[in-house]
């Protein structure tokens, strides 16, 4: 859970932009919850009942001093890793990361082969 | 009665091409390559066939023909012309004629070309195998000619959201270039199969390739755009697995196109060519699987019954397994020439190319890897944007900068012209550039800042390129497809630093001064349309000295009941004002709305546009053979 | 490498990815959230339906006890089907069933009651819908059972003869 929470703060250090209003932080985290009754939508493309409720409690809890990662992970403990659209950091996860990893590596001595025997 | 004629002619043409699948493997057998007219006039057959039994399709909708089921379920008399006609292939019967309608069509374009006959032979059987199979597929699991006792007197309609000019040509186009890869799969196993990969096998190919290349990027292009006015969230891509469905293919293509120049101009990278050209096809297929499966929560999927998809799903892996095999046991092994240097046009190609297949997998494992562990485990997880976002984003100025420099060098000698010398200075003038930029909008972001330097830097390398030859139009495909993609990339960076979104509650009268827009509801005005009614409101909104006047609208449509948000876009090319309502909160006379600030869209869409015109004046470049 | 060695790697690969896609296809879709379950009740402290003074704490009403907790609207229409059922666990047995009248107009809910019958020791009205999420459902009707405090089982849609079975075996 530790590990899980250092992975979720650096992640979110390193993404699109940098959030200073409040209202920006909300449309993001918004924008990071998905809508569960919906098709694929995130609560924030969404008026269905459910993403309203959610919407308005994470309102709630931002405004009484909650961080973005807590309200992450109360919704985690609600309903799953399925509601936050940004991937955790655990062993099932890992594949993600190391996959394209693995390929960056292949395309790299695939170069430096082509490169030596063409010399 | 058009339906029975057209089942017919469907099951003729299935006949068709399994006979001609076994009078071809006849001919190869014993290398007679005469008498192949015919054989070409049966394949041309197929195609009319088909063609006549898609307009019957479409003639069963105009009419509102509602014995035909399809039609029942997705037309209503009330529909207006246009949308009947779009209606027969917004569904999943009628868009699988299209589909095998456009592979029938590759092939009747391939039977034109002046190729090899044992080439050409090997060719048309595996395109006439793909035809065969969907065909099966297309009668036996999702017939489009079902007919339905007694005849209802109404259909049920077109989901609201699909009416809509631009969704109505946006499938044809994704097909023509999803499936214009299947004739340039059949014609690299036909190549391996022959043991002809060669220079020429390259050059004819290089014309579908970039055919169909240009057809799925706008293809693209267009979904993008009606994902941007039509939902309303201002959004121009949701990663979303579909998106992602679209996104593959691209990628991997423009991975193989390139290859293939290397290709043709060198003799070099055939096995790696062969392969992207396979991999090509297959992603165009995983992505047929992923939409027509039900094997998405998406909003662009169509459920329906996992039969279908498990039929789709073991063809996919027959393809797979039947091509990479003959891959593996073909593959030819090429003599390559020496006396090459690392600072070389072909040597930058490929690095690009393994950053192309980067994107690729980093979109792959996550549309994918989903799906499969909550197959394996039962966990579910979501990906979206930031994830993509994170992971790419460092690479693609890494891939930019290749990008940029690549042009410039030689094939074949370690370049060291004045032309490089001069991209140092271009690399500064962006650096100043972007700082300054930076400097006057005040935004001090790392990533910004790169994302501005490098697409600056591109943009002004692809000039340079452009006016360094005599004859521009010697590169004009290639310096029209980079100012494209250059262009995208700056606008995405700073539409996605800059735009803005205020949501707001407001009745009739009312003003506001939120940041730097003076927002004011003027009035509401009723309006009648063929099949729904509109309830428009009317803003005008001040910003600065600019005054917009934006009319978002809310439709109830009849057939089916259903409402939808209308958005209002205005633009004067730097900024889109982006209007829309929010559909369900409604109370005290006010309603709730959405107000955009989108900088720089319409520079997106023409970068889209740019890039497309690369690759269609690709295609009519015949006469310059000699590009550098 | 040989090339049978690939070619036989190759379609390993291919038959372990078939598999995978074939039982994600034929997996039923809807996403069933069981976070929940297994845990203690979220501390929630909701309004009694009849009588707005009132307060109804979920943790002091399901201590020592076994409640089944039902979040229902009367603009529901499975709920219909379910009310036959949870009036049939009633009758049946002893077990007190609290109901979550779920973002409703009160009149309406009245008239729910009183036209297919009340199955609930006690209601409370969810008006915003945050018990609801407290609770980790997502829609209406759906169903928790509480034993000791702990949530034992979590049903979502209407409740059937089959989960009517399981409730009862749950509750000896």
């Amino acid at each position: 859970m530790f590990l899980k929470r250092i992975f979720l703060f650096l992640f979110l250090l390193f993404i699109t932009k940098q959030v200073f209003a409040d209202e920006e932080l909300k449309i993001k985290i918004f924008k990071n919850v998905r809508c569960l009754v919906c098709q694929g939508q995130s609560i924030y493309e969404s008026n269905s009942d459910f993403a309203i409720d959610l919407k308005n409690i994470i309102s709630k809890k931002l405004s009484n001093g909650e961080s973005e990662i807590q309200v992450y992970e109360f919704l985690i403990s609600r309903y799953g890793e399925w509601i936050i659209f940004t991937p955790m950091w655990s062993w099932h996860t890992l594949i993600l990361w190391i996959f394209p990893i693995f390929i960056l590596i292949c395309g790299g001595i695939l170069v430096f082969r082509f490169n030596k025997v063409n010399k | 009665m058009a339906g029975s004629i057209a089942n017919f002619l469907l099951s003729v043409s299935l006949l068709l091409s399994i006979s001609l699948i076994f009078l071809l493997t006849i001919k190869i057998n014993k290398k007679n390559f005469e008498n192949l007219s015919v054989i070409y006039l049966c394949s041309d057959g197929i195609f009319y066939l088909l063609f006549i039994s898609f307009i019957l399709l479409v003639y069963s909708f105009i009419v509102s023909d509602f014995s035909n089921l399809v039609v029942y379920q997705n037309s209503h008399t009330t529909k207006p012309l246009f949308y009947k006609i779009s209606g027969s292939w917004a569904n999943h019967e009628g868009s699988m004629v299209l589909f095998i309608l456009i592979l029938s069509f590759y092939l009747f374009i391939f039977t034109k070309k002046k190729i090899d006959p044992e080439l050409k032979c090997f060719t048309i059987i595996f395109q006439l195998i793909l035809i065969f199979i969907f065909l099966v597929f297309l009668i036996f699991t999702s017939n489009p000619f079902t007919k339905i006792l007694p005849t209802p007197v109404q259909g049920l309609g077109l989901n609201p959201i699909l009416q809509d000019p631009l969704l109505a040509i946006h499938p044809p186009f994704l097909y023509f270039g999803y499936v214009g890869f299947s004739i340039v799969f059949s014609f690299v196993l036909a190549a391996l199969m022959t043991k002809k990969l060669n220079s020429f096998w390259s050059r004819e190919a290089h014309f579908f390739i970039l055919l169909a290349w240009s057809f799925l990027t706008i293809g693209i292009g267009l979904g993008s755009f009606w994902a941007y006015y039509e939902l309303g969230w201002g959004g121009y891509w949701f990663w979303d697995p579909v998106e992602n469905a679209s996104l593959m293919p691209w990628l991997a293509a423009t991975a193989l196109l390139h290859s293939n120049i290397v290709t043709q101009k060198k003799n070099l990278l055939y096995s790696w060519t062969a392969l992207l050209s396979i991999f090509t096809f297959i992603l165009s297929l995983l992505g047929t699987f992923l939409v027509r499966s039900g094997v998405l929560n998406s909003v662009h999927a169509f459920a329906n019954d996992p039969f279908r998809g498990l039929y789709i799903l073991i063809t996919i892996f027959l393809i797979i397994f039947g091509s990479l095999t003959i891959f593996l046991l073909k593959n030819p092994s090429y003599q390559r020439k020496n006396n090459s240097f690392f600072f070389q046009k072909d040597n930058f190609i490929l690095i690009n190319n393994c950053f192309l297949i980067f994107f690729l997998s980093v979109v792959l494992v996550g549309t994918v890897y989903p799906i499969i562990l909550n197959a394996i485990n039962g966990e579910s997880i979501s990906i979206g944007p930031i994830y993509y976002n994170s992971i790419i984003k460092p690479f693609l100025f890494v891939f930019i900068f290749i990008m940029a420099y690549g042009p410039f060098l030689e094939w074949n000698k370690n370049s060291n012209n004045s032309f490089i010398k001069n991209l140092l200075i271009l690399f500064i003038i962006s650096l100043v550039f972007s700082l300054i930029f930076l400097f006057l909008l005040n935004n001090k972001n790392i990533s910004l800042t790169l994302g501005i330097l490098f697409s600056f830097y591109l943009f002004l390398t692809v000039i340079y390129d452009a006016f360094r030859e005599k004859k521009l139009s010697i590169n004009l495909s290639r310096i029209l497809a980079h100012l494209g993609f250059a262009t995208v990339i700056f606008a995405i960076f700073i539409n996605g630093y800059f735009a803005k979104e205020i949501n707001l509650s407001m009745k009739v009268g009312d003003k506001k001064q939120l940041e730097n827009f003076l927002i004011e509801f003027k009035n509401t005005k009723s309006i009648k349309g063929p099949n729904y009614d509109q309830i428009t409101a009317n803003f005008l909104v001040t910003d600065g000295n600019k005054k917009v006047e934006l009319t978002p609208s809310i439709r109830k449509y009849n057939q089916p009941a259903q409402f939808t948000s209308e958005t209002s876009i205005k633009s004067n090319f730097i900024n889109d004002y982006y209007f829309a309502i929010n559909l369900s909160q409604f109370n005290d006379n006010k309603i709730s709305l959405r107000f955009y600030y989108k900088p720089l869209m319409q520079c997106l869409w023409l970068g889209v546009i740019l890039i497309s015109c690369g690759g269609i004046f690709g295609l009519f470049k015949k006469k310059y053979e000699n590009t550098i | 490498m040989k090339i049978q060695y690939k070619i036989v790697i190759l379609f390993v690969i291919l038959v372990l990815l078939f598999l995978a896609f074939g039982r994600a296809l034929l997996k039923d879709k809807t996403y069933q959230p069981t976070e929940m379950v297994g845990k203690k009740v979220p501390n929630i402290i909701l309004n009694d339906f009849n009588n707005k003074n009132k307060k109804i704490s979920l943790v002091n009403l399901t201590n020592n006890n076994f409640v089944v907790i039902n979040i229902w609207s009367s603009w529901c229409i499975p709920c219909k089907e379910e009310n036959y059922f949870l009036l049939k666990i009633k009758k049946n047995s002893k077990i007190n069933i609290l109901g979550i009248n779920y973002k409703d107009q009160h009149t309406n809910a009245l008239k729910f009651l009183k036209d297919f019958g009340n199955p609930f020791n006690l209601i409370a009205s969810d008006t915003l819908g945050e018990a609801s999420i407290q609770l980790g459902a997502y829609g209406v009707p759906e169903t928790f059972v509480v034993k000791n405090g702990i949530i034992v089982a979590k049903f979502l849609g209407p409740i059937n003869e089959e989960i009517t079975g399981t409730i009862l075996n749950l509750s000896k």
